[in-house]
């Protein structure tokens, strides 16, 4: 049990947090909704207890589930994450976007999407020493007529979302090898985007196909190194386009 | 004369078709022959135009794609992908 809990109203979604932190529940107190009684979606842990026996102590985390969306010492790191994954919610995509659940990793002004849990694994040190910005978060809105991606602004803060070209994007790795066909990569895409309805999946699958031919998507390695190592050369590629 | 679901969206890429359910999130990725059939369903065209056309297109006999088309077709609206359609 969390000793501070809240259930915020965003978009027509409630979604419920739990925290060791009053502050933070203070400062989501403007989107307070009643509490639904659904389970709790998101967990903010910024004081995390001294686990004992001589085990080291963990870093303050953002979790989805049992699903680390960001471990850092930076409290304010982790708790900017937890402002995008709200911000998120209250954004449904709309007017021709579209939402797909993967984190921007941004460098030299390009983005890739990558799984959250495939950057969870990497050492944010490693990311930060690589000028790599990861944003994390639980999805993305991209405009596919100008393939960029719309960067999720934090909950309460006041800026524009700035967009960013995509230069490339990774689906959750897959126990096969192998070159995506343009049609199983659109279908690979699909369980991904929020927010399908009857009325809008014409539009959605059509915007789908068009990112797709654009930048084609790769799956996302699985190993820590492997991830680290195809970073560098999707930037490179990237860029070079 | 057979159409898309309600509910089913559908999108030709290069030489594939993808079809799209929306009840339960599902892809079918059809080959460059099946997504000509499907694209061929139109809600309009019957049936026995769409097998004539198609064994002309193909150079192919007339008995034998409708003995390939129509198990596909039965599956299709098995999944819920396809229904049939009838006008006034």
């Amino acid at each position: 049990m969390w000793p501070y809990s809240i259930t915020v109203g965003l978009a027509g979604k409630a979604i419920s947090i739990g925290t060791d932190d009053a502050e933070v529940i203070a400062r989501l107190d403007k989107w307070r909704i009643p509490d639904v009684g659904d389970p709790i979606d998101y967990c903010l842990e910024l004081h995390p207890e001294e686990p004992g026996g001589g085990n080291p102590r963990p870093f303050p985390g953002l979790y989805h589930g049992s699903a680390a969306l960001l471990r850092s010492r930076d409290k304010a790191r982790v708790t900017t994450a937890l402002l995008r994954v709200l911000a998120s919610h209250a954004r449904p995509a709309g007017d021709g976007l579209v939402r797909v659940g993967l984190m921007p990793v941004v460098r030299d002004g390009l983005a890739l999407l990558v799984p959250p849990a495939t950057i969870g694994a990497v050492p944010d040190r490693w990311l930060v020493a690589q000028g790599i910005e990861a944003l994390h978060t639980v999805s993305s809105l991209v405009d596919p007529g100008t393939a960029r991606v719309l960067l999720d602004v934090p909950l309460d803060m006041e800026a524009e979302p700035a967009a960013v070209p995509l230069g490339g994007w990774w689906l959750p790795p897959q126990y096969w090898e192998g070159e995506l066909s343009p049609g199983f990569a659109v279908a690979q895409v699909m369980p991904l985007v929020s927010d399908v309805t009857q009325a809008n999946a014409a539009l959605v699958l059509r915007s789908i196909a068009t990112l797709v031919e654009q930048t084609h998507p790769a799956f996302a390695p699985s190993s820590v190194d492997a991830v680290k190592e195809e970073l560098a050369i999707a930037f490179n590629e990237a860029a070079s386009r | 004369m057979f159409g898309p679901a309600a509910g089913v969206a559908w999108v030709s890429i290069r030489d594939e078709v993808v079809v799209y359910r929306v009840a339960d999130a599902a892809s079918l990725v059809l080959n460059p022959t099946a997504g000509l059939l499907w694209q061929c369903l139109d809600s309009t065209s019957a049936l026995t135009d769409i097998l004539d056309d198609l064994a002309d297109a193909f150079g192919a006999d007339r008995t034998q794609v409708e003995k390939d088309c129509i198990p596909v077709l039965s599956a299709w609206m098995a999944e819920k992908l396809v229904e049939e359609v009838h006008h006034g």
